[in-house]
């Protein structure tokens, strides 16, 4: 086991944008991936010119639609209603969160 | 090299159909899908489960691995016999130490479209690394430092591939909110021509007194009767110590009050919400009872006013 002190973590802030390419590394997935993703309009570049950039908010959402579309075998409209559905869970969670309620 | 039982990952006999094994896939990704699955490491579960499928599933690779485990049992050591047929000759199957590493060089996982941005070609920039991380909310308050332990393929001297055991220190910025990621550079996988980052997803341990949405903190703060009647101070923790807070006259149950710029750290700076939950006393001398019945005679109050036609 080896061990090293590392001197700064980079926060990717919901505001920081990343170049395509750091964005698929940031994502786990590769360029095909997040441009077929633009295409059905699933993501929306934060802007296209000179390169496309993504907010790193995304990468959430990004690598859960990766694993939805790879382990359930779902197509994309698939995976789009399975986003919004668990999101809507976790909306859900939060207020009960909020409320002091238990999650489960 | 270490035995994975792929057939025991996966819950199937040796002899099951390729229905079956992709039946026992479809039901263990319900259960451990990291999305759906509340254990913390669902999501290396999930891969364990992904390599064995990619395995099983593939006619050839089955017949290779059937053949290759014939007579291990999982954790168990052993040498691939030295009619394998590999490039550089029977000497180099012992530089893997993980049997799917070794399909991986046989097959090119690049070729199965499971696992995203995996080449077999180590010649360029390592792989990235993604983990998650769980903290204090105290860690991300004042900012920490933690330890985690990651098990990743690293380059070994001859160009091949090993796994090993690596724990790094990793600094928590002040601030940071569940969900964030922190990218750590050159952490990652090595690869022939440097290292890829190492992304961490940070997670909150539950906290016994706060929950936290984004930046802001909730607290339930139960009050007295009278308390929340004719309005009090009270005293309620933070995470910076405890606050002296005003409880206006008549405050409802429920009713939130609003602490500004004592959540998470940041610019700008979340709220800690203190919700307030009238807590009742319990009537158990007779002198209590007296109290109570005493207020229902001299305060009029129908609580239930809104519920009749």
């Amino acid at each position: 086991m080896t061990s090293s002190l590392l001197p700064t973590a980079a926060v990717l802030d919901d505001d920081t944008w990343l170049p395509l390419d750091d964005f698929c590394r940031a994502c786990g997935v590769d360029a095909h991936f997040v441009e077929l993703l633009v295409r059905e309009e699933l993501l929306a570049p934060a802007r296209r010119e000179p390169v496309p950039a993504f907010c790193a908010a995304e990468i959430g959402r990004v690598r859960r639609m990766f694993r939805l579309q790879r382990d359930f075998e779902a197509s994309l409209p698939a995976v789009a209603l399975m986003l919004d559905l668990l999101e809507e869970i976790e909306r859900l969670r939060a207020a009960m969160r909020r409320a002091g309620l238990p999650e489960t | 090299m270490k035995f994975r039982d792929y057939y025991a990952v996966l819950g199937v006999q040796r002899d099951a159909s390729p229905e079956e094994i992709k039946r026992a896939w479809r039901k263990l990704a319900r259960k451990y899908h990291p999305d759906i699955s509340k254990e913390p490491n669902a999501e290396q579960r999930m891969k364990e489960i992904n390599e064995a499928f990619e395995v099983l599933s593939d006619p050839e690779k089955r017949a290779a691995y059937d053949r290759l485990g014939s007579g291990h049992r999982a954790g168990e050591e052993f040498t691939p016999p030295p009619d394998w047929a590999f490039a550089g000759g029977a000497d180099e199957a012992a530089q893997f130490e993980d049997l799917g590493d070794l399909l991986d060089a046989l097959f090119g996982r690049g070729a199965a479209a499971r696992t995203a941005g995996f080449g077999a070609d180590f010649a360029a920039r390592g792989r990235d690394e993604h983990a998650t991380i769980e903290i204090d909310l105290e860690d991300s308050f004042r900012g920490a430092t933690r330890e985690i332990t990651l098990r990743v393929p690293v380059l070994g001297p001859r160009g091949a591939v090993r796994l090993a055991e690596r724990t790094l220190a990793v600094r928590i910025p002040r601030g940071i909110r569940p969900g964030q990621r922190i990218r750590l550079a050159g952490q990652g996988q090595a690869g022939a021509a440097g290292a890829g980052d190492l992304y961490l997803e940070v997670r909150f341990k539950p906290h016994r007194l706060y929950r936290v949405d984004g930046r802001d903190l909730y607290l339930t703060v139960p009050v007295a009767p009278w308390e929340a009647a004719l309005g009090a101070q009270v005293r309620i923790p933070t995470p910076d110590g405890p606050v002296d807070v005003h409880v206006p006259p008549n405050s409802g149950s429920g009713r939130k009050l609003r602490l500004k710029g004592r959540g998470l750290p940041g610019n700008p700076p979340g709220d800690l919400y203190a919700i307030l939950e009238i807590a009742l006393p319990e009537a158990r001398t007779e002198r209590h009872k007296e109290l109570y019945r005493t207020m229902a005679r001299e305060m009029p109050f129908d609580p239930r006013r809104h519920l009749s036609a």
